[in-house]
């Protein structure tokens, strides 16, 4: 077998693909699309560097000439993709069934479509499909990506961290790990941890603009003005009331046995207190606001 | 002579295939098996092109002047240039029995019955005397790089135009150390190594990688992703040593991997093991080099340092980073001047004042800017049908429809200097974006 270009030139397309550097990736495919404008497997691949870089319209057009080859059932699995991050979901889910009609042994597949079931409030059958795709898969880092979702999502706290594990066991992509890992840090308010993790993965990929925007939130959370709000959330307001109305009434009740000290001194701090951090809390983003425009006016 | 078997093999398999022919030349040469490495290029030549085509022609010139015992041959001549070291010599001249044949003579072997069936027989009459053919290269266009791709750079310092810290940084950590190592290693310390220079893309990392070698006196031999990655199991590895092998026998010399990032990625980001092992044998190769003797630098160009694996950033590897910016405007002047050489232009362009108004274009938006003039020009007399020079005023107008290239890697830089800059890798960049953040 001659190494042809097509050879050599693929080789190079799918290592810039696996490295996610797509526009490389997506130079390469079109340069050998140039050469063989029937490379199916060139075609698809390039359908997912657009998918990748945000061009959905792209990546479907390429996938409706896709279905019609030996790569249909790729083809739609990636349209079901493509029509669920544009938000038809029907549409989403006609392309998963018909994929799945073509190989319904694909994990990935049915993984994908419990996610979009997930999305649409289908709690249960989304557990039934995302059962069936780990039974067949129980290895496969996809699958165990968007079972994580699933259960970080509507699942408690042992099975949201039994997904992590299995997640890090079973696949190699650092990024995503310490995605989840924040995520779940985050989910359980602990916003420093959470900030950490989601800094290692922007150490790791800066040019994903979504890993910036959780970082720069995560660094706003964990910002000094907003003590309050993170108190607030980590005791959860009800919770916070109730105490409040508690400690009033066991404050009352100390003054009438005590007399001046409670009532002349304990008693009007604590209620000045509680009235500055909640008053803090409402007015802590336009405080924040304020203090970046400082800073931005001391930095110039 | 495993590897000389195994690669036999592989050609007799592959019979059409051209650089498997370098290959085993390459390791013919290394072998000390001269006939059968000149035997094999002849063959590849036979249907070789552009740069395998030069490649080649390098290697039977080096092994022609080892023959003669000069140091190797930087490049070959033309006609009209003088002698070609490889003309004048009649088919027995200098035709010594190659350990091949001596071999199987030894073992009563015809040359016709030696087991290795992929041997110099094969392709025909031992080589005599190669004749270079005239024709095919054509004369390097003025401006132009004039130093062929793979060889000895003519380009030096001189030819980069502003950018004097970077030039300094250079000097300081790789020229110096390498054209005086004793002063070096009197002092304990170590010369050689690696540097590593990132910037955004289009400001001229490989132009002055270039220029490094020029000033190292040393071949300049740049290595690309599509130079090592292979489809067969295990031959993008065997690509990487023989690079290396190859700059080891045209020493000094200076190995440039643009695109380092995607050759040397970061192992914890990838989820296949195809560049896993393709960077594991790279950083093995690496720490097989001594520079002290064997006069080897390597140098890498990025414009996504986060993407290079960190074990390549460790000391005796790309131990040595150099921000390269966008030029500066000393840098810009030059590059103004030299696009628009040949171009009808007025006179009184005030190239000064173009380089104050395009901070932060790299040399290839300034080449947009220009083309973009010339186009709106072009247009202008084809609808009036009266000819006329580019101004300044033109090139302003360009300059004021042309956004630099560079703003978006400056960003996304500078995000990274807020967030990730603990360890002080980015000092510099963080210097340079403070100087012009009111540009970004």
């Amino acid at each position: 077998m001659n190494i042809g270009f097509s050879d050599k030139k693929m080789t190079e397309a799918i290592a810039y693909y696996e490295m996610k550097k797509y526009q490389q990736a997506e130079k390469a495919f079109q340069e050998l699309l140039a050469e063989d404008p029937q490379n199916n497997a060139a075609q698809f691949f390039l359908a997912n560097c657009y998918y990748m870089l945000d061009r959905e319209d792209e990546a479907e057009k390429l996938c409706e000439e896709l279905v019609a080859t030996e790569l249909a059932a790729d083809a739609f699995e990636l349209l079901g993709k493509i029509y669920r991050e544009k938000g038809y979901y029907q549409r989403a889910e006609e392309s998963f069934l018909k994929a799945l009609e073509l190989d319904p042994q694909s994990a990935e597949t049915l993984a994908d479509y419990a996610y979009l079931l997930l999305l649409c409030g289908y709690h249960e059958k989304a557990r039934e499909v995302m059962q069936e795709a780990l039974r067949l898969e129980p290895e496969n880092d996809l699958v165990l990506h968007y079972y994580y979702y699933f259960e970080h999502t509507v699942g408690k706290k042992k099975q949201e961290e039994k997904a992590i594990e299995e997640y890090m066991v079973n696949s190699n992509d650092e990024v995503q790990k310490l995605i989840k890992l924040g995520q779940s840090e985050y989910k359980a308010r602990h916003f420093k941890r959470a900030e950490k993790h989601i800094r290692q993965a922007y150490l790791l990929d800066p040019t994903n603009p979504h890993i910036l925007k959780m970082l720069e939130e995560l660094q706003e959370i964990n910002h000094f003005i907003f003590w309050p709000n993170r108190f607030f959330s980590w005791v959860q307001p009800l919770r916070f009331y109730l105490f409040f109305l508690l400690s009033l009434a066991v404050l009352t009740f100390l003054e009438e046995r005590i007399g001046p000290p409670v009532g002349n001194i304990i008693f009007p701090v604590y209620v000045v207190s509680v009235l500055v951090v909640m008053i803090w809390s409402w007015v802590s983003q336009p405080l924040y606001s304020l203090y970046l425009k400082i800073k931005g006016m001391m930095r110039r | 002579m495993e590897k000389i078997q195994l690669m036999q093999k592989m050609v007799r398999e592959n019979p059409g295939n051209i650089e498997l022919l370098y290959l085993l030349g390459l390791e013919y040469k290394e072998a000390g098996m001269t006939q059968e490495a000149i035997a094999t290029f002849s063959e590849a030549l036979k249907s070789a092109q552009g740069e395998l085509f030069e490649k080649i022609m390098g290697e039977l010139a080096d092994i022609n002047a080892r023959k003669k015992g000069e140091s190797p041959s930087v490049g070959f001549a033309t006609e009209g240039e003088g002698p070609s070291p490889l003309e004048g010599r009649s088919p027995s001249e200098g035709h010594e029995p190659s350990p091949s044949e001596e071999r199987a003579r030894s073992e009563g072997l015809a040359p016709s019955e030696e087991p290795l069936s992929a041997g110099p027989e094969d392709f025909g009459p031992p080589a005599g005397p190669l004749r270079l053919v005239k024709g095919g290269k054509e004369k390097p266009k003025p401006g132009a790089a004039s130093a062929p791709k793979d060889g000895f750079p003519e380009i030096t310092f001189a030819d980069v135009g502003g950018l004097d810290d970077v030039k300094q940084a250079i000097k300081m950590k790789i020229i110096k150390p390498f054209l005086t190592p004793g002063l070096f290693e009197k002092f304990k310390k170590k010369s050689g190594g690696g540097l590593l220079f990132f910037g955004p893309p289009g400001c001229g990392k490989t132009f002055i990688a270039r220029a490094t070698a020029g000033e190292c006196k040393a071949h300049f031999k740049p290595v690309r992703i599509t130079d090592i990655l292979d489809p067969y199991f295990g031959q993008s590895e065997q690509n990487i040593s023989a690079i290396f092998s190859v700059a080891r026998a045209q020493k000094p010399c200076i190995l440039f991997f643009d695109e380092i990032d995607s050759i040397g990625f970061n192992r914890a980001k990838t989820s296949t093991d195809m560049m896993r092992s393709v960077v594991d044998q790279l950083l093995s190769e690496i720490d097989g080099i001594d520079s002290n003797t064997e006069k080897i630098l390597i140098i890498g160009a990025t414009n996504m340092p986060w993407d290079v694996d960190p074990a390549l950033r460790r000391p005796g590897r790309f131990d040595k980073t150099i921000f390269v910016p966008p030029p500066d405007q000393n840098a810009r002047e030059v590059i103004f001047q030299l696009k628009m050489v040949g171009k009808p232009c007025d006179e009184q362009i005030d190239y000064t004042v173009l380089a104050k108004e395009s901070e932060l274009f790299s040399g290839a938006d300034i080449e947009n800017v220009i083309d973009l003039a010339t186009e709106n020009v072009l247009e202008e007399i084809l609808t009036t049908g009266v000819e006329r020079n580019i101004t300044q005023e033109d090139l302003l107008a360009a300059l004021k429809n042309t956004k630099p290239s560079t703003i978006e890697w400056l960003r996304t830089i500078s995000n990274y200097v807020k967030y990730a800059n603990q360890s002080g890798f980015y000092d510099e960049v963080r210097n340079y974006l403070t100087r012009h953040k009111k540009y970004l």
